[in-house]
């Protein structure tokens, strides 16, 4: 009888080994939509971190992506290198975006809630707004790199798949260890957890400053595959999309992340296809019926269809 | 004196809960608060625990001060606490709630060890039949033991008891009663224990505070405390003209 | 000489324009203090009701100040299809629900206007006479718009001031189970708040559409705007709202004169973050 655990580790391998193996014998549309594809996946996995595992929903995650997106797109500018892959540049955008997590993170994840959610949405849209104000960052325009980098889905297709495995490997050891328990009990109830001996300050934002890190990495690997960084990193549209997709799958789960964002895409592209003016519309109709009626997510449902089997 | 809390004041806005209050405890002792609702007693133990930082005062734990440290710092120092109104992590099974006090409590211990902690515990709170169940399918006695149990994990010397015996039936307080002896010999625990069911608190506890409007109106053992006149009139108000 | 004249012009546009975003701010601080729910949605609902004017006029010839008319019970029934399809279910579950559930609807609404009414930018010609008082000119259009607003946000005060239904409504911001016990009907109030509120939102948006043009896309920064005032002023506090409305509209109206107009959102979203973080109960709130 297969628990959930092993339908858990069945899916990641399986989806690891096939996505990397599309990159040798897929076809370029099939590579394409795999690159997108995995890159919500690290996503989904980033934002699950701070709101699926510790419970404090981040309506502005876009914001760590985008300055991810930036650090890299200035440095590859900046500093001319042929020798050095521009991809170790997004590993420090990955480190800028979580200085800045630790930066706006002690205040901000002292709000409960709702407050909370419109903090971070407040600081990723002031970003954007000032970040298009900075004629050194490109101003409203942003930064072109076609002169530094060119176009090349392989190199992007591994860096984003092996952030994927670093991103996975992180969320199944943070779930395992003491620092993992401490954040769920932190979103069960956290003044609980804090008379429990749990340091739920340094907690969320170690949670936070994680799911910046990686965020970041993306966002610069995003830059360079895209050839092109603007403040449309930043909008609100990308903080939905993972928290949707994430939300879809089920929060603070292993499992979650993954067929979610996997579900929200497929949906998305499917939809969009059809009908390209109503993906809003799409967003919103999946948030509302996945918060009324399946909080959970797919994972939730699949616990309980289990727990049915196991009944019989 | 395991713990010494002096002068205490603790100010919400313009209501005084706590107004210079002075109580010891000594180590191994069961010490009781009793006094009518909104009197600090809660207040008394939030102080105490870190979740509220006292605006004056001291708060000494084993010949540290421990005064307005953050809650989770004096969990680790050995203080722990169950809540007036049961939080258990609802999603969590009953051993997964224990094992956060377990892992949290700030001793190195290894795994093998906590395992048999958490099973001494179980056996001791009566929920090892219930280990693996989420802890919001239990129903609210066994939400009362759950939040002992989860206190206990923590290996504390000093266990804060607020209003563990509300909503129980006289056989299931008399049944509570008895565990938390057993608990305090197993474990070697003073324990301040408040509490409004009156017979209970009397029959437990070595010694009695009695609050009243943020101030400690009365101390002594339950004998003492139950025949002091303002004891009486702090519960019943003054006697009517001519009574009394 | 000349400054002094700068200074006192953007005196006067920042209070005329924050006399609006007062108006519309009750609608949310209403929905929000009395239901616990926070409305994401709002800007569009503001949105709605520009466009009710736009088309009201530009099919049917009809004045603002009539559209007015048709905003109430427009507002009113659709505050009634919100409450019952979507607020009910949130009402009595956390906050952040509630949140998720409007910012859903907030993309849905965004998205139908765009495709029914595109992206183009819709306003209305300038109905009303400017009035110059010295070297200072008064816009017609805003002012008349601010007359109003200002009639209608004291018509909500006197109300919740001073009627039975007023004193119910503040009791269940208060404290909803005292009022429960009181003989309060709180399912009626919460239905009546939620559909105020959405009146007033929409009645803001056509007074709106009377002084600035708009799109589909500008909902977002009227609920920002708006969530700023109702945090300044304090969640529940009517008159906290006004004043925070008019607070608002002088900073928006002297960030754009004296830096630039574009970075007025990201001064608006700091300043948010700042009272958040600093006094989440309001600046002009004495409650904690």
């Amino acid at each position: 009888m297969i628990n959930l655990k092993d339908l858990t580790t069945l899916s990641i391998i399986g989806f690891l080994v096939i996505s990397l193996l599309i990159l040798f014998i897929g076809s370029q549309s099939l590579i394409a939509f795999f690159l997108t594809l995995l890159e919500l996946l690290i996503l989904a996995y980033s934002i699950n971190i701070i709101t699926g595992l510790t419970g404090y929903v981040d309506f502005g995650h876009a914001v760590f992506y985008g300055i991810g997106a930036y650090t890299t797109a200035f440095l590859i500018v900046n500093i001319n290198t042929t020798s050095v892959t521009p991809y170790l540049f997004s590993l420090i955008g990955g480190l800028v975006a979580a200085f800045f997590a630790l930066l706006i993170g002690a205040p901000v994840l002292r709000l409960k809630g709702a407050y909370f959610a419109i903090a971070t949405l407040s600081v990723s849209e002031a970003v954007k707004v000032i970040v298009s104000n900075i004629s050194a960052l490109g101003g409203s325009y942003g930064i072109p790199l076609a002169r530094y980098v060119s176009y090349d889905v392989v190199s992007a297709y591994l860096a984003m798949w092996l952030t994927l495995l670093f991103t996975i490997v992180l969320a199944i050891w943070i779930s395992n260890s003491k620092f993992g328990y401490g954040l769920r009990a932190i979103k069960e109830d956290e003044i609980a957890a804090n008379v429990m001996g749990i340091n739920t300050s340094l907690y969320k934002l170690m949670a936070y400053v994680l799911s910046a890190l990686v965020a970041g990495v993306v966002g610069g690997i995003s830059g360079i595959l895209y050839v092109y960084v603007s403040t449309e990193y930043f909008k609100v549209d990308i903080s939905v999309k993972m928290l949707v997709s994430m939300m879809l799958g089920g929060q603070g789960t292993i499992l979650g992340p993954l067929i979610g964002a996997i579900l929200y895409y497929v949906i998305q592209y499917t939809l969009v296809t059809s009908y390209p003016f109503l993906h809003l519309l799409i967003f919103g109709t999946i948030l509302i019926i996945i918060v009324l009626f399946i909080p959970e997510g797919l994972v939730g449902i699949i616990k309980r269809r289990f727990k049915q089997l196991k009944l019989r | 004196m395991i713990l010494e809390a002096k002068g205490i004041i603790k100010r919400f806005g313009g209501i005084v809960a706590l107004n210079k209050v002075d109580v010891s405890v000594a180590e191994d002792e069961i010490l009781g608060i009793i006094g009518p609702n909104g009197s600090g007693k809660t207040t008394f133990f939030n102080v105490i625990s870190g979740v509220y930082k006292p605006d004056e005062g001291s708060v000494i734990f084993m010949g540290k001060n421990i005064t307005g440290r953050p809650p989770h710092i004096i969990a680790k120092m050995g203080i722990a606490r169950t809540f007036q109104v049961v939080r258990p992590f609802p999603s969590m099974t009953v051993r997964e709630n224990i094992l956060i006090g377990a892992y949290f409590s700030g001793k190195h211990k290894s795994s093998s060890y906590i395992d048999i902690l958490v099973d001494k515990i179980l056996k001791l709170t009566e929920l090892s039949s219930k280990a693996d169940l989420p802890a919001k399918a239990l129903n609210l006695p066994e939400k009362r033991r759950l939040e002992i149990a989860r206190a206990l994990a923590l290996e504390p010397k000093l266990l804060l008891l607020d209003e563990t015996l509300a909503g129980l039936t006289p056989a299931e307080i008399d049944h509570a009663l008895e565990m938390i002896k057993k608990a305090k010999s197993e474990m070697g625990l003073t324990i301040i224990i408040v509490e409004h069911i009156m017979r209970a608190i009397m029959k437990i506890s070595d010694r009695i505070i009695v609050f009243s409007n943020g101030i400690k109106i009365a101390e002594g053992t339950p004998s003492q405390v139950a025949s002091d006149i303002k004891v009486i009139e702090a519960y019943l108000g003054k006697p009517i003209q001519g009574e009394g | 000489m000349v400054i002094d004249i700068v200074f006192l012009q953007t005196l006067v546009n920042g209070l005329l324009q924050g006399s609006i975003y007062g108006l519309v701010a009750l609608g949310l601080t209403l929905i929000w203090g009395v239901m616990r729910v926070i409305n994401l949605a709002h800007g569009e609902f503001i949105i709605l009701g520009a466009y009710t004017a736009f088309w009201m006029f530009t099919l049917y010839s009809l004045q603002p100040l009539i559209s007015l008319l048709i905003g109430i019970p427009l507002g009113f029934l659709i505050g009634i299809v919100i409450y019952v399809g979507l607020v009910k279910r949130v009402v009595n579950g956390p906050e952040l629900s509630s949140l998720l559930v409007f910012f859903g609807l907030s993309m849905i609404l965004q998205n139908l206007m765009l495709t029914y009414w595109t992206a183009d930018v819709r306003g209305l010609p300038i109905l009303y006479a400017s009035i110059n008082i010295g070297s200072i000119t008064i816009v017609g259009d805003r002012l008349m718009a601010s007359v109003i607003a200002i009639i209608l946000s004291t018509f909500l005060l006197i109300l919740l001031k001073y009627t039975y239904f007023g004193r119910s409504i503040r009791a269940v911001v208060q404290d909803t189970d005292a009022a429960m016990l009181m003989g309060v009907n709180v399912n009626y109030i919460y239905a009546m708040s939620m559909s105020i509120g959405i009146i007033l939102t929409f009645l803001g948006g056509i007074l709106i559409a009377l002084t600035t043009p708009f799109t589909p896309y500008q909902g977002g920064i009227y609920t920002l705007y708006s969530f700023l005032i109702v945090v300044l002023g304090g969640l529940g506090n009517p008159l906290g709202s006004l004043f925070g409305g008019l607070l608002i509209g002088i900073i928006e109206s002297y960030t754009a004169t004296y830096w630039s107009s574009g970075i007025s959102p990201a001064v608006a979203f700091l300043l948010l973050l700042l009272v958040l973080i600093i006094k989440p109960e309001g600046i002009f709130s004495r409650r904690r």
